[in-house]
């Protein structure tokens, strides 16, 4: 008995969501995608308190309010801090992944090159925190 | 008959008239001696009288004499004596019988008795001492004064009569001068300076051994005095360098007559002295010349080397580079040198007296650290430190100083000495370097940054590429022929490529970047770490023969040098049983590891170019040719070299050396 969950994606690239909903589709998941193009967006998506998502994946280099800058606000909400936050990125930078533990993530992902590796690693992703129990609202 | 009877009566008639005659004379005599006992008599009653009243003053003058007076029989036993001798003895003859011989100190008893046979003899015995007993037991010396005392009538010698006197103070007093004398009398003798002592005569009084010594005179002290000073064996002309000159001197200070202390005179056997001069006066009245020689040679010559000694220390202070100055212990400035003059731009003037204030801005860091190392010289202990310090047109300089404490003879702390350098330059380059550093170190953290942020953004329309073929390939699944697919595939192999190029770049561009962080390195475990890591394939054995060190270094980088150089071995090796053999030997200062394979081997012209960026020997899909360049480059860092020793067909040898820490 797996949970379909509510997936927020933070992504600015436009292949890149497209690839997650590709992926979605392709596996036959019942998760639902919501997407915000950047932190502010993302934001916003927050506030409606009452939709809030189960688990949140995350990239790194975005404009404006950067993954890092937008952890940072998450974790300093009362109620936003206990969404499960998965990175999900280009960067192999060591200071990056140290820097978003320090924070607090409940996991850090990197892109893969090649796309079949990427469906594979989203599946895995997906699958274990379909299985988790999460707080709801 | 008749005529015999005129005979008889003339005889009788001359009798006659003979006896009448003398009856006459007689009657004559008889009145002139009753005359003359008449007289006698009357001179004897005078003589009488006068010898009674002089008895009877005498009497009173002997009660009543100042000194002791006593009288004893031929015996020796007291019978009369005045008060004083009651007094001085403790005995009275009027109350209790003693002898005079008992009184007298035993070991002077023999001497007294020869006194006694004395007065025995002449009558008297004048002017002697001898010491007594008293009856409280008191030793006293007594000055005695003896005569006889005779029978009026018979003229025998009765009685002995004394007047004596308590001299013991007296006698005391003067041994004690003796003895002082005698001291004074050694002291002078035996002094290092030579004396000698003239009275207005120019006649010697006084002189003693040194001075004999001093001169070289050929007589004894005591021999000396008592001369004239022309007889006394001076010679001038032999004695001094400058004769004349000494003559001279001589003739003013004996002519002006007052002291005179510190002349120095030159002998001419090469020996100085020193010569004070002190005239005598007596109730203002000039009586002599007090003269004394000290020696000083030596202490001369010391003082020569000491001013010698003294100019070359003054001589290499004045001119050392090094400021110096001298502080009291009130931080006033109380000696400068010439360099510090440099340094501080002030002049001697400007600085003497003045305090560190001159130097410092009062309350500053420097001012207070200048007192607080101020006070450990109070207690004796010296030290280095740096300061900022302001010259006199206000420029801001760094001094080192190096302070001791100055002591006083007795050993006292009577302020401080620092030495002062001024660093100025080398701060000011040191101060550029950190600053260097320091953005240095920015602008590699930037570089690395940077370097991340290029991988990323040309990494991400890779992955995006990659995703957009695999979605051509999956939409269009059996409606594209063979050969498109192909292309597909060749697209997607190329990107993997581009991939790994841009992975190795950042991997290159981080080796060199960024701190070590060192720790202690087991290598057998890296190695292991390594294995698992690394595809290796079946028929390729990696072996480690020699048990390697643990080393410190950074963990990461020396595992890339392992990694790198295991995976290239790994990668060239054509045989059927592949084999990778890794080991070490030491030497004092380095590690020398080798990686061993029995692969293609390399030619020995390219050696060298397979350490340069972006040069692959063998065009493949997983080779960019920068591995080893990341392997030069961490070795580099740990001052170590790389080089290869192959065999073309038969295998190749890396070696690497890492500086032992």
């Amino acid at each position: 008995m797996t949970n379909s969950l509510k997936v927020l994606l933070i992504e600015d690239d436009m292949i890149e969501t497209m690839k997650l909903n590709r992926t979605v589709s392709k596996l036959q998941l019942k998760h639902s995608i919501t997407e915000a193009k950047n932190g502010e967006e993302a934001l916003q998506v927050l506030e409606q308190k009452d939709r809030l998502p189960d688990i949140i994946l995350l990239d790194l280099n975005m404009p404006k309010i950067n993954g890092i800058e937008f952890l940072s606000i998450l974790k300093n909400n009362d109620t936003l801090r206990y969404i499960p936050t998965i990175v999900l990125t280009t960067s192999s930078n060591h200071k990056d992944l140290l820097e978003c533990y320090k924070i607090g993530v409940a996991g850090y992902v990197i892109k893969p090159l090649k796309y079949e590796d990427y469906v594979e690693k989203i599946d895995k992703v997906l699958s274990y925190w379909s299985v988790n129990e999460l707080i709801k609202v | 008959m008749s005529v015999s009877i005129s005979i008889l009566e003339r005889a009788l008639e001359r009798e006659k008239a003979a006896r009448k005659q003398a009856e006459t004379i007689l009657e004559k005599k008889s009145a002139e001696l009753y005359k003359i006992t008449q007289e006698l008599q009357e001179s004897n009653q005078k003589l009488n009288h006068l010898f009674n009243a002089t008895r009877s003053e005498l009497t009173g003058v002997f009660a009543n004499l100042v000194d002791a007076y006593l009288v004893t029989d031929l015996s020796g036993d007291v019978i009369k004596m005045n008060d004083a001798a009651i007094q001085l003895l403790g005995f009275d003859c009027t109350k209790e019988n003693f002898n005079i011989k008992h009184l007298i100190f035993k070991e002077d008893l023999a001497v007294f008795y020869t006194y006694f046979k004395q007065i025995d003899a002449e009558n008297q015995y004048k002017d002697f001492n001898v010491r007594v007993v008293t009856k409280s037991n008191e030793l006293k010396i007594l000055h005695i004064n003896c005569s006889m005392m005779h029978d009026q009538d018979s003229n025998e010698p009765v009685a002995v009569q004394g007047i004596f006197r308590d001299v013991t103070s007296q006698v005391f007093a003067e041994e004690k001068l003796r003895a002082s004398e005698n001291r004074l009398a050694l002291l002078v003798n035996n002094l290092d300076s030579g004396v000698f002592m003239l009275n207005e005569n120019n006649t010697i009084l006084l002189a003693n051994k040194k001075l004999c010594d001093i001169f070289n005179l050929k007589v004894s002290a005591d021999e000396l005095s008592g001369k004239k000073l022309k007889d006394s064996g001076f010679i001038f002309d032999e004695l001094f360098t400058d004769k004349d000159a000494v003559l001279d001197r001589y003739q003013e200070i004996t002519s002006k007559k007052q002291v005179v202390l510190g002349d120095e005179l030159q002998l001419k056997n090469g020996r100085f002295l020193e010569r004070n001069y002190i005239p005598i006066y007596e109730n203002d009245e000039f009586r002599g010349h007090l003269w004394s020689f000290i020696d000083i040679t030596l202490k001369k010559k010391f003082r020569q080397s000491l001013e010698s000694e003294k100019q070359k220390y003054g001589n290499v202070i004045a001119n050392m580079n090094l400021g110096m100055v001298e502080l009291s212990n009130d931080g006033q400035v109380v000696m400068v040198n010439q360099s510090f003059c440099k340094i501080s731009g002030f002049t001697e003037e400007e600085i003497i007296g003045k305090g560190i204030g001159l130097f410092t801005k009062d309350a500053s860091k420097s001012f207070k650290r200048i007192l607080q190392e101020k006070g450990k010289r109070i207690e004796g202990i010296s030290s280095s430190y740096e300061i900022e310090a302001f010259n006199k047109i206000g420029d801001k300089r760094y001094w080192l100083i190096s302070g001791a404490p100055n002591y006083t003879i007795e050993g006292k702390v009577a302020g401080s000495i620092g030495i002062v350098l001024d660093i100025t330059e080398i701060r000011n380059l040191q101060f550029q370097k950190e600053a260097l550093v320091e953005k240095l170190e920015r602008s590699n953290i930037e570089l690395q940054e940077y370097a991340h942020i290029v991988s990323h953004d040309l990494k991400s329309p890779l992955r995006s590429i990659y995703a957009l073929v695999s979605w051509l390939k999956e939409d269009n699944e059996g409606k594209l022929d063979e050969l498109s697919m192909q292309n597909f595939g060749m697209i997607e192999s190329t990107l993997e490529k581009m991939e790994q190029l841009i992975t190795d770049i950042l991997n290159y561009s981080s080796a060199g970047a960024g701190t070590l962080e060192v720790s202690s390195v087991d290598l057998n475990i890296v190695i292991e770490d390594i294995k698992q890591l690394l595809y290796i394939p079946n028929h390729i054995q990696v072996e480690v023969v020699d048990k390697l060190p643990v080393i410190s270094a950074d963990h990461v980088k020396i595992q890339q040098v392992f990694q790198n150089l295991i995976s290239n071995a790994i990668k060239f090796i054509d045989k059927e049983e592949g084999l990778v053999e890794i080991g070490y030997r030491q030497t004092e200062k380095f590690y020398e590891f080798y990686v061993k394979d029995n692969g293609i081997g390399v030619e020995e012209k390219y050696h060298n170019k397979v350490f340069e960026i972006f040069h692959s020997l063998k065009k493949s899909k997983d080779s960019t040719g920068i591995g080893l360049s990341i392997v030069k480059k961490i070795i580099k860092l740990y001052n170590g070299r790389i080089w290869i020793e192959s065999t073309p067909g038969e295998g190749t040898t890396f070696k690497f050396t890492i500086k032992k820490s």
